[in-house]
């Protein structure tokens, strides 16, 4: 569902996708070959294109639909349910976990960055069963280790004391 | 040497390797990220102490179960396992949803079993003929071909063509990142040595697709099963599919004809099959596609199953890989000094019959452990979400980072991940933007090809027949995706 409001996160996306094209475009101009340069630039102008086209839209229709707004009721928001703001906790607690996780691997090694993240979460998202999951914790990231180290060789990043 | 063949598939080594390919491949192919080139490619190097045969008839099984495989998670958790069945989570996981993941089970595995066979018919029957037409296709019909792909953007994308257009654009853009492969010459790199090979596409497709959804499990809570309760009924699924055989048919042939053509892998046939089955079923489908149609898991899940041989026929007919688990396909045959052509369907007659024995029974080997596991498999989704989110992130950072063993990997995947989220929450089309970057290489790559070989003439691109036709049907789908049709009809129906 797009955003009710001009600051959401598909203005965010055209934003980013935006800056990325003109990005590239610009990385074009320091190439040297015409035959290097020419899918990046049309494509890279073709996604500007687009991009100033879907944000220009999107800012027309919500001052259009703001001015209506206003000629009639002023805009009712809705207070949130305890569900959505848990929902909303959640979702930021994962996406804080996601970006620390590959750093800490990095510090403390894959089993044990993974048995915290893996109780970090368990423990945020209201689970109290503190043994149990620690279990599940330990159980899952030594699992996932053995199998993928031990029989498909894949070596994981010891971190920085060089634990498993 | 047919009889040969499958006395060496039914011979207790043979059974063991079917066996054990098959187990091996499922797993890799439930796992989100890990796909059939994955598991073919680190399996491979277990083969070199093994025969010949009974090494083919193990790939060959682990490459068809685990393209099987990538649609159990795709109608259990809405993820897919493997990049050949991203479509299948479109209507596999709302059927999920609405406690029919037994019925959605059925019928992944009727239909690949189905399309499996015929993909494995033709490999069988029909290489010489096929084979033929493969080797028609020059650079000037592989950029057009590349462009009948990219014009599928707009079909894709219809409601929100603006935006599908915007993803298809930056899917090109992300997949020029990295050295030309033209020139050689580094673009928009930053001077980073990892950005030099490029942006990859499995941990950009394991962001997109599997750590996203962990973070729409983590907001959601409870558990996936919206029903709360899973209901059997994979022979209801399996019943389903069998009384659609023209869906299943045309489908089948439709995958093997995509793996034919060299480049154009499962998740094309997948993405194809599923948008032709759309347009053809169109308004009459009832539950809409994307809302727990039938049609819309039989359809790609068959064209899948039937590409997995069909990339094969040219990789061994003349030694042309028809996607890169085909290529690992022929590093096989090279550790095993049989060479791909005519000379390996006689010297070599009884590992060519093997492996095709193998893929053969590979087919119902995971519709019986689809049948018999279907309850097991369904309980995933009875899970708690705070259990699942955890495990999958773990599994999303072990895909993207067993892929090569570096961190930027998973950097990449992260980014594409949260960019996912942000996608899925906003309707954006993540199809179009996976075309972008699969087909633009391809586009590039002989769009340059072929102005060498016209010495600069855009001539090239329409003189041959199957160019020419290609070049027609890419005009029709764009015009299609773009123009407003409906509300024209509308107009003129008034007046």
């Amino acid at each position: 569902m797009r955003g009710k409001t001009l600051l959401d996160g598909d203005t965010l996306l055209l934003v980013i996708f935006l800056i990325f094209s003109l990005s590239m475009i610009a990385a074009t101009g320091r190439l040297e070959n015409e035959a290097t340069k020419t899918v990046p630039r049309l494509f890279g102008q073709l996604g500007l294109i687009f991009a100033v086209a879907a944000l220009s839209l999107k800012i027309f229709s919500k001052v259009k639909g703001y001015e209506k707004e206003r000629g009639e009721l002023e805009p009712q928001t809705k207070p949130l349910t305890s569900v959505e703001i848990e929902g909303a906790m959640n979702l930021y607690v994962a996406i804080l976990l996601v970006l620390l996780y590959v750093p800490l691997v990095k510090i403390t090694g894959f089993v044990v960055a993974s048995v915290l993240e893996i109780a970090a979460f368990l423990w945020f998202a209201g689970y109290r069963k503190i043994l149990f999951g620690l279990l599940y914790a330990v159980v899952l990231s030594v699992g996932i280790y053995v199998l993928f180290h031990y029989f498909l060789k894949v070596d994981f990043p010891r971190g920085l004391f060089l634990l498993i | 040497m047919i009889l040969e063949g499958l006395l060496t598939v039914f011979s207790a080594q043979g059974l063991f390797f079917l066996l054990s390919g098959g187990v091996i491949g499922l797993i890799i192919g439930i796992l989100p990220g890990l796909g059939p080139a994955f598991g073919v490619a680190l399996m491979l190097p277990f083969t070199f102490w093994i025969p010949a045969h009974y090494a083919l008839i193990f790939l060959g099984s682990l490459y068809s179960c685990c393209v099987y495989g990538g649609s159990i998670t795709a109608v259990l958790l809405g993820i897919p396992g493997t990049v050949g069945s991203i479509t299948t989570c479109f209507d596999g996981y709302p059927l999920s949803q609405q406690g029919k993941a037994g019925v959605a089970l059925g019928l992944s595995a009727t239909s690949s079993l189905i399309g499996g066979l015929i993909g494995v018919a033709f490999l069988a029957g029909l290489t010489p003929y096929l084979a033929k037409f493969a080797l028609k296709i020059g650079p000037a019909e592989y950029f057009m071909l590349a462009m009948f792909g990219l014009s599928m953007v707009a079909v894709t994308a219809k409601g929100d063509t603006l935006r599908g257009l915007l993803m298809g654009c930056v899917g090109i853009l992300v997949s020029t990142i990295g050295m030309s492969p033209i020139t050689g010459e580094s673009r928009a790199t930053l001077q980073n040595v990892y950005l030099e090979g490029g942006i990859p596409f499995v941990p950009v497709s394991v962001g997109l697709f599997a750590l996203s959804q962990a973070l729409i499990l983590a907001k959601q809570g409870g558990m996936i099963a919206k029903a709360g309760k899973v209901a059997a009924g994979f022979w209801e699924g399996a019943w389903e599919t069998i009384k659609k055989p023209f869906v299943v048919l045309r489908h089948a042939v439709l995958g093997t004809g995509i793996g034919v053509i060299p480049g154009v892998g499962v998740n094309i046939a997948n993405f194809m099959a599923y948008l032709i089955e759309e347009r053809i079923s169109g308004k009459r489908a009832n539950p809409p596609f994307g809302k727990g149609q039938y049609r819309g898991v039989i359809a790609p899940e068959t064209a899948n199953n039937a590409c997995v041989s069909g990339e094969l026929i040219p990789a061994f007919a003349f030694g042309i890989p028809g996607g890169s688990t085909a290529a690992i396909f022929l590093a096989a045959l090279t550790i095993h000094k049989l060479r791909p052509g005519l000379d390996f369907f006689q010297s070599g007659g009884s590992a060519a019959m093997a492996l095709i024995w193998g893929m053969f029974f590979a087919q119902f080997l995971f519709f019986i452990m689809g049948a018999l596991g279907v309850n097991l498999f369904a309980r995933v989704t009875r899970l708690k979400n705070s259990f699942l989110v955890p495990a999958i992130v773990l599994l999303c950072y072990v895909g993207s980072y067993a892929y090569r063993g570096y961190t930027e990997d998973v950097i990449v995947m992260t980014v594409a991940g949260l960019l996912g989220y942000l996608m899925h929450k906003y309707s954006y089309p993540i199809a179009c933007f996976i075309l972008g970057m699969v087909l633009g290489p391809m586009a590039e790559t002989n769009f340059h090809r072929a102005m060498i070989i016209s010495d600069g003439s855009y001539w090239i691109f329409i003189k041959t027949p199957i160019a020419a036709a290609l070049f027609i049907i890419s005009i029709l789908a764009m015009a299609y995706g773009i123009l407003p049709w409906e509300r024209l009809i509308k107009r003129k129906s008034k007046v």
